[in-house]
């Protein structure tokens, strides 16, 4: 099922990079692959500026 | 297709508090080869002093599970886990299960996620990873040094 939130959008890919992509996460189809590239790389990214943001602090760990 | 990497205390708690071992977790994030344990979590939770330290474990947490970088202990490795202290015992005289409980589990989730585990624990990790392949069960350790 497809998330919430989605809209159409037209972007100008390489096609051979499209299918390497759904390759590379097992995807049902080209959009899905690209959706998940999107979700993975925010939801790493907000996973390691949180971890940053605790290093930046210094008090994880301390008492 | 590149393993995931599951790492465990030893490595994140050093991590979070002085960014020791930073190259190797970056690289895992930046690669998306990192996993999360619920135990390590656990742990992780544990380390917390503020409610904004604690607030932003939330949001790394959450932020992994998002994409199912999570890994928990499926009901038959607590039973799994338990064996393996017992099986130690019988050989080499007896141990604590709840000093050692985490570290199974975290590798029994290495070895379900077929991710590699980086720990810096050598002597225990090792010790459950003999036990657990004579088990059938391998698990691919990358030690880092203390």
């Amino acid at each position: 099922m497809l998330p919430h939130k989605v809209i159409k959008k037209t972007l100008r890919l390489d096609p051979d990079k499209l299918a390497q992509l759904q390759k590379l996460f097992n995807a049902s189809s080209e959009a899905e692959a690209v959706r998940q590239a999107i979700d993975e790389t925010l939801a790493y990214s907000e996973a390691l500026q949180a971890a940053r943001r605790i290093q930046r602090r210094g008090t994880f760990g301390h008492n | 297709m590149v393993a995931p990497q599951l790492f465990d205390s030893s490595v994140l708690i050093p991590w979070l508090r002085t960014r020791q071992y930073d190259t190797l977790v970056t690289a895992a994030f930046d690669t998306r080869r990192f996993l999360l344990s619920t135990v390590v979590w656990m742990e992780l939770y544990a380390g917390t002093r503020s409610r904004t330290d604690k607030q932003d474990l939330d949001r790394m947490v959450t932020a992994l599970a998002s994409v199912k970088r999570v890994v928990t202990p499926a009901p038959e490795d607590f039973y799994t886990a338990g064996q393996m202290v017992a099986s130690y015992a019988r050989h080499h005289g007896q141990i604590v299960l709840r000093e050692h409980a985490n570290d199974l589990l975290i590798a029994l989730g290495a070895w379900r996620a077929a991710a590699e585990l980086v720990t810096v624990n050598r002597q225990d990790m090792e010790r459950w990873q003999r036990l657990l392949r004579r088990a059938g069960r391998r698990v691919t350790l990358r030690v880092m040094e203390a």
